[in-house]
């Protein structure tokens, strides 16, 4: 078992905790935040699994993640001081 | 070099961890936009430079590690205006500090708006 193997399960394991914010965060900016960081957890790990399949689309996909976390933070934004 | 690479993965997980745990136990949400943010800039970059250095020291040309930068770049600079401009709205929307904040600078200017 590689290191990069070691690293992608432990931070898989990071964001499934961080699941327990998304479901039980007391206001919805927690589960902003909470979903914004898993996103972001989940990019860095598709990047390491590219790395180690060697096939340069998984690079894609986290970019797209990546750009989808920073729309949905944009929108959140607007949408809660009622301008969207 | 391969210790170069093993000591910036672990500096990228244990940021990856501290920024978990911050957001599971930090009492509002600002506080846990400040422990978010440096998650992603330091856990992320650094395991993602550590691909990088990782795939020169196996000797291959560096094009995954290059994408990697441009992507740590990407998030480098959308991460920290993300938090910006969510923290913003949600105090002008009204959400409370905590009980125990002790600063709010912004809490005469967002009075003055509001008086006109």
């Amino acid at each position: 078992m590689s290191a990069e193997m070691i690293l992608m399960i432990f931070l898989l394991a990071l964001s499934v905790v961080l699941l327990y914010r998304v479901v039980a965060g007391p206001t919805d900016p927690d589960r902003i935040i909470a979903i914004s960081t898993v996103s972001a957890i989940v990019s860095v790990v598709l990047a390491v699994y590219a790395f180690q399949v060697r096939r340069s689309i998984y690079v894609d996909i986290a970019l797209a993640v990546a750009l989808l976390d920073f729309i949905m933070v944009l929108a959140y934004s607007r949408y809660i001081r009622g301008e969207l | 070099m391969q210790y170069i690479v093993w000591f910036l993965y672990v500096v990228g997980a244990f940021f990856n961890f501290a920024g978990v745990v911050g957001i599971l136990r930090m009492p509002d949400p600002y506080c846990k936009l400040q422990t978010s943010t440096k998650n992603i800039t330091l856990g992320g970059i650094s395991i993602m430079l550590g691909l990088f250095v990782n795939e020169i020291y196996l000797g291959l040309f560096p094009s995954f590690g290059l994408k990697f930068l441009l992507l740590s770049l990407f998030m480098l600079i959308t991460n920290p205006t993300a938090s910006h401009v969510l923290a913003r709205s949600i105090y002008y929307a009204g959400f409370p500090l905590w009980h125990k904040s002790v600063t709010d600078h912004l809490k005469a200017r967002k009075e003055a708006e509001q008086r006109g």
